[in-house]
């Protein structure tokens, strides 16, 4: 995800988000928030002012220079990004940008480890579950995940103590709160909405019984889906040990039923033909260009003939763009600790969906959604701008 | 930069000092304590054994900057080591 997109923050929204709204969330101390709203200043404005003259710089001072160049092409946003990183309004704003994400990252991690005891305790002492937790501390970790800490989160998704830590899961529930900006939803959820939109809108007819959620972090997109299909068995996998432990424990706090799996998105566990749906939410971006069909790949294997993957992801698109606005974003790569991120803006999704041997292929934007059930959008085709403040980018397929 | 930046920063710890000393004056004149009280405390072991942590904490926060050396990966190359291996297929 982006350190994107902080302009218009709700103040009123943002106190109520970010208090706890189920059993596992840390709550904050009056000086814990103090400095978690402090956090939202700094990043409005490093992301306000600072990025719109960085990217009029950007633009007025480097594109004249070099001559056109193509948001798409990666040597082409490579070098402008390069020359860019020598304007000194565009320093001032990464600085201020990736230390306003190292502090982000700080506060939160304060607000959990003051109640870690406690959070280990809750999970230590679930009573009859109503899903499952299954975890292989032996799984190795992709290389492509192992590489960096995602969104310079100190230890990334993957940190696990073993025993019943919990603590990477806690402080990215946490710091998603504050990343959303208040607006991801009360329970973080509103992708998870969204996608549950899209799967109304684009794969309506279908009733899944068995449903596989891919990359599922601390279920935030998962536990929507059991409210969208109630009797359905739901499964989840991640690769972070911490994160599934938070998960299970945040589930059963809200009373979902979900069958958490500790196991690899490239080769899972599960047998061939075993799910109606493969669902994902935001994971491809943490992915890599090896990996991503690999994993579209094995999510056709897990399904049943007649069942569907559906995926949300960040409306990343630099096809049009200008390249002072392109380069902020390709930043992220870098600086943000999210190497794939920009690549996934050039990536052909519905090439990669049918190269895997889905059929009918859905591709499209899905308006933004904290109740799939309420009043909403509908999916549309067209490309309607605005990024993820209005739509988030969707695409699934069938296998026949 | 830092010197704009430690400027602004000046300016916002004189507002904080000021409105603390505006509380200071308006509790006193509700009869509760003033100042002189304020100065006249000694924190005990126990208050000063939860202050030090506090001040520790702070003080990490914003100096840690001085021991971390911000710019290794991108100077070294590392970052774009990283990012080619992800986006050309070695991983």
């Amino acid at each position: 995800m982006v350190m994107f997109e902080a302009r218009g923050v709700r103040q009123e929204t943002m106190r109520s988000d970010m208090h706890p709204r189920h059993g596992m969330m840390a709550g904050a101390t009056h000086d814990e928030l103090a400095a978690q709203k402090y956090f939202l200043g700094l990043r409005a404005y490093a992301n306000g002012r600072l990025m719109a003259q960085a990217v009029e710089a950007c633009n007025d001072q480097i594109i004249p220079q070099m001559g056109e160049r193509d948001p798409e092409n990666e040597k082409d946003r490579t070098e402008v990004l390069r020359k860019a990183e020598e304007l000194p309004i565009f320093q001032n704003w990464g600085a201020l940008l990736r230390t306003s994400q190292e502090l982000m990252w700080d506060y939160v991690a304060d607000t959990v480890d003051r109640q870690l005891d406690e959070l280990e305790d809750k999970f230590r002492s679930i009573e009859n579950p109503a899903g499952s937790l299954t975890l292989n501390p032996e799984l190795p970790n992709p290389e492509y995940l192992a590489l960096v800490d995602q969104h310079i989160q100190p230890g990334g998704y993957l940190h696990d103590a073993g025993g019943e830590d919990v603590r990477a899961g806690a402080i990215y529930d946490r710091g998603a709160v504050l990343y959303g900006l208040g607006r991801a939803g009360g329970l973080n959820d509103m992708r998870g909405h969204t996608l549950c939109a899209f799967i109304q809108d684009g794969f309506g007819e279908m009733k899944p019984k068995r449903i596989l959620d891919l990359g599922c972090g601390v279920g935030h997109g998962t536990l929507a889906l059991t409210d969208l299909f109630p009797d359905a068995e739901v499964h989840a996998i991640d690769i972070g040990g911490a994160m599934l432990r938070y998960a299970h424990a945040r589930a059963e706090s809200l009373g979902k039923p979900v069958h958490f799996h500790q196991q690899d998105a490239r080769r899972t566990l599960f047998d061939d033909r075993s799910f109606d749906m493969v669902t994902s939410e935001i994971l491809f971006h943490e992915s890599s260009r090896k990996a991503m069909p690999a994993i579209l790949k094995e999510a056709r294997r897990v399904l049943k003939p007649g069942g569907a993957m559906c995926n949300l992801e960040v409306p990343l698109r630099y096809k049009g763009m200008d390249m002072g606005s392109v380069v902020v974003r390709d930043w992220q790569n870098y600086y943000n600790a999210e190497p794939f991120w920009g690549s996934l803006g050039t990536v052909d999704l519905e090439k990669a969906m049918v190269a895997a041997g889905f059929k009918r292929v859905v591709k499209g934007f899905q308006p933004r959604t904290s109740n799939f059930a309420g009043e909403r959008g509908r999916l549309t085709h067209q490309d309607p701008g605005g990024g993820m403040l209005s739509h988030w980018l969707v695409f699934g397929g069938h296998k026949e | 930069m830092l010197f704009a930046m430690l400027t602004a920063l000046l300016g916002e710890v004189s507002v904080v000092r000021e409105r603390l000393d505006t509380h200071e004056r308006l509790l006193e004149k509700a009869g509760l304590f003033g100042k002189d009280a304020v100065d006249a405390w000694l924190p005990d072991a126990e208050a000063e054994a939860e202050r030090a942590p506090i001040r520790e904490r702070m003080m990490n926060r914003v100096l840690r900057y001085l021991e971390e050396d911000m710019e290794p990966a991108a100077a070294g190359g590392e970052l774009d080591r990283i990012s080619k291996k992800v986006q050309h297929g070695d991983v």
